[in-house]
């Protein structure tokens, strides 16, 4: 069912939240489990990036009211939250009920959760579930990758311009050879031997 | 010492002064790197310098990683779709005066802080402007000396002909491509071939 | 930052409905809701009444805030009152509400007023309703614990502990002291001194969804209030009205209100008032009649939906690089927004959302449809006539999955 959300990738998200102001706007993004922490890690590096204010990240796995009192002690604009598998319905009323003391008159925040803690979230915070309106996404993550198809074809312009192989292009690279045109670095990272630029030192 | 020996040591040592090392070590990490850029591109497509939509920019503006462990390897930004024909039916950015161009930025990230270890910057004029394009270029590090002279080069308007780059950094660079190279009015005589 | 992001932000900000309503209304946003003037109403009764309690029922995301705030601002538009708006959440755990919580919060509210005195009694007031509310630690001697006689006289001796009092402003239970109650007096006394009538205005308990806690706790606080003359308005939440305990709840409060969503399609009136809002929140004109109209319609007539819809919207046309809002930007707002509404619902709450769509009549009975009406995703409209309809932007992904018989809440 939480397929059915509409899917923004990192990019995407930031220009969103690059647009809000000091208004209290929280927006949730459903990530996979597996995915969590380095998906927080990537927002914790770039949100500020876009929002121009200081982001801080505050964790939910010693339950609601730690985080609440936590969000009330953070300093920073806009709050990143997660760490909420653990919790279980009980946890996400008391959230819902102190939901006034996540409004510190600032930019606001963002969920990171499962489709599980989003799905409990959703049947027992209904006063924070309005407060998120529209604002539930699943994150697409990675979509700022570039693709295999993308890498492909980006290997065969290089293998058009350079008139060589992917592997005559490692050889040479082995044996401290390769030319010194930048195409040459991009094609050793696409072809993930990015390790042997190193070499050509 | 011959000329040509003359001439490769003054390039060494206008290479050494462009090639100060904090020119080319960045405090961010790739991804929050991607970010300023991205946010570049975006302020210029709202400005509407750039005709590019925020959903093409998102689609042109990418990353490719060669790394074992997370956040430990190499990353290449790439603007635009690999282009060496310079055909412009091959997905670019492109401003309001017909102006094109797109990019590629290797870094390195095995150690801190983050090292901009190559790029290439090649922006592309109108039909009939001379020159027809502009092209920076920073080589990764090579061991040969004669290479290492001219790792910050750029080509005005010619594959072959390669002179020293001022020191810019990415950034800069994309910052003259979008708001630097203002296409005149009226070009002066010696570049107009309509008269 | 380029001038259509500094737009963009200036219009987002203009539809918030998650930020402080304070903001809203000094910014000149607010538009009084047609037909029944519940803030003026309530005002007006209090002003005549001060020391009567008044019972404000509404979904969520109805105003109910809000028109708190605007009695409070014509409240102290009056000489002789002084309004004070609370939000209980912030003060204390709603869910575990004790008795005499109420009137902690209240007292404490009063001691800021009378502010530093010289006056003993006052002091020791202030102090035990600062003890009752936060808690407080207590040293005392308590009898040694050993009984078996030791040669050291010392193991005899009273040892001293420390006791720990939790307050009632706190997640655990404390009995209601009734030292708490003529503290209060006393400082209630003590302001009324200036002539100033004090009205409570208590929000958040609208969060509380046991029914036996809002009577017990906060409706037993607010008679106590009465008592004093102290005048109080309290929010409280739909379960309870439609709950068995309705009588007991109605009985405590002078008067009741209750402030429904209103029909954008059916009441001109309230057509007419979501059209206002427009106006005075995007002066410029940016998003098109047309929009306006679309926005109003998926709104269902509860504001805070129309609010985050339209910022949605707004959001959409400035990540699509678009000048104006497309339909395309408010369609997929609405999408978005039926989706998150639709998720988080048990199968049996679906079933009772269908039956109303085909049946277009709903007896709430069960605890699934209170909370259907709590949450919106049942609306309750008075005017131009009562009924009752599932949430006009639930209604085609229902049927779409209705159809294609796909619905699998819980997965």
């Amino acid at each position: 069912m939480l397929s059915i959300l509409k899917s923004v990738s990192l990019g995407e998200f930031l220009q969103r939240a690059g647009s809000l102001s000091d208004s209290n706007i929280w927006i949730a993004l459903v990530v996979d489990l597996k995915d969590i922490q380095p998906t927080v890690e990537d927002l914790q590096d770039t949100i500020e990036v876009f929002t121009e204010c200081e982001t801080g990240t505050v964790s939910g796995e010693n339950g609601a009211y730690e985080l609440i009192d936590r969000v009330a002690d953070a300093t920073q604009d806009y709050l990143l939250l997660w760490q909420f598998e653990f919790w279980q319905p009980e946890e996400w009323r008391t959230f819902d009920t102190l939901r006034s003391r996540l409004d510190k008159g600032k930019i606001g925040g963002l969920l990171i959760l499962s489709l599980e803690s989003a799905y409990v979230m959703l049947t027992n915070a209904p006063n924070f579930a309005s407060w998120l309106g529209a604002n539930i996404y699943t994150f697409a993550k990675d979509a700022e990758m570039l693709t295999q198809e993308e890498v492909e074809k980006r290997l065969a312009a290089l293998r058009e311009w350079a008139g060589k192989s992917d592997a005559e292009v490692i050889t040479l690279a082995e044996n401290q050879m390769l030319p010194t045109d930048p195409e040459y670095g991009e094609w050793l990272i696409l072809l993930n031997r990015g390790e042997l630029l190193e070499q050509q030192r | 010492m011959s000329s040509k020996d003359s001439w490769l040591n003054i390039c060494a040592e206008i290479q050494q002064r462009y090639l100060e090392p904090t020119l080319l070590e960045i405090e961010e990490n790739s991804r929050q790197f991607w970010a300023k850029i991205l946010k570049c591109l975006i302020a210029a497509s709202d400005d509407k310098l750039l005709i590019n939509n925020q959903n093409e920019i998102r689609t042109l503006l990418k990353i490719a990683k060669s790394e074992v462990i997370r956040k430990k390897g190499y990353t290449d930004i790439v603007g635009g779709e690999k282009n060496q024909k310079r055909r412009k039916d091959i997905p670019h950015f492109e401003r309001y005066d017909g102006c094109w161009f797109d990019f590629a930025i290797i870094l390195d990230e095995t150690k801190l802080p983050t090292k901009i270890i190559g790029f290439n910057f090649e922006i592309r004029f109108p039909e009939n402007y001379s020159p027809s394009f502009l092209r920076f270029d920073l080589n990764p590090p090579a061991h040969d000396n004669e290479e290492r002279q001219m790792r910050f080069h750029m080509h005005p308007g010619s594959d072959d002909i390669m002179i020293h780059s001022p020191p810019m950094t990415p950034i800069e660079i994309l910052h003259l491509f979008l708001y630097g190279l203002e296409l005149p009015e009226k070009p002066r005589l010696t570049n107009v071939s309509n008269e | 930052m380029s001038e259509r992001l500094k737009f963009f932000r200036r219009l987002m900000a203009a539809f918030e409905s998650t930020a402080d309503p304070r903001r809203a209304i000094e910014k000149g946003y607010y538009v009084a809701p047609p037909h029944n003037l519940i803030a003026e109403e309530i005002a007006g009764r209090c002003a005549l009444r001060p020391s009567s309690a008044h019972l404000l029922f509404g979904g969520i995301g109805s105003g109910k805030t809000t028109q708190l705030l605007v009695v409070r601002g014509r409240l102290n538009e009056l000489e002789d009152i002084h309004a004070i708006y609370l939000d209980v959440s912030l003060y204390t755990d709603i869910a575990d509400l004790q008795p005499g919580a109420l009137i902690s919060i209240a007292g404490l509210e009063l001691a800021k007023l009378l502010g530093a005195t010289d006056d003993s009694e006052l002091q020791s007031s202030k102090q035990i309703i600062e003890q009752i509310a936060y808690g407080y630690k207590e040293r005392r001697l308590e009898p040694s614990l050993l009984t078996i006689a030791r040669a050291a006289q010392s193991l005899d001796e009273p040892r001293e502990v420390v006791v720990h009092h939790k307050g009632l402003l706190s997640t655990l239970k404390l009995k209601t002291d009734s030292k708490l109650l003529k503290a209060f007096t006393l400082l209630s006394q003590s302001v009324s001194q200036n002539s100033e009538k004090i009205i409570f205005l208590f929000d958040g308990l609208d969060r509380l969804n046991n029914p036996q806690t809002f009577l017990h706790s906060a409706l037993n606080d607010v008679l106590k209030l009465e008592r004093e003359g102290i005048g109080a308005v309290i929010v409280g939440s739909i379960p309870a009205i439609y709950s068995a305990d309705r009588e007991n709840i109605e009985q405590f409060a002078s008067y009741s209100y209750y402030l429904s969503y209103l029909d954008p399609i059916q009441d001109i009136e309230a057509k007419q008032f979501f059209e206002h809002i427009f106006t005075v929140r995007d002066r410029e004109g940016y998003i098109t009649p047309e929009a306006r109209e679309l926005l109003i319609a998926y709104s269902g007539g509860v504001l805070r939906d129309l609010m985050s819809l339209t910022q949605a919207a707004i959001q959409g046309a400035y990540v699509d690089s678009a000048d104006t809002i497309e339909p395309e930007h408010i369609t997929n707002a609405a999408s978005s927004l039926a989706r998150s509404k639709l998720i988080g619902l048990s199968d049996p709450s679906l079933e009772i959302l269908k039956q109303v769509m085909h049946d277009l009549v709903f007896y709430p009975r069960t605890k699934e449809a209170f909370q259907l009406l709590l949450t919106g995703h049942i609306l309750e409209y008075q005017h131009p006539e009562r009924c009752f309809v599932v949430h006009p932007i639930l209604v085609p992904l229902i049927q779409k999955l209705t159809s294609s018989g796909s619905y699998a809440v819980n997965s």
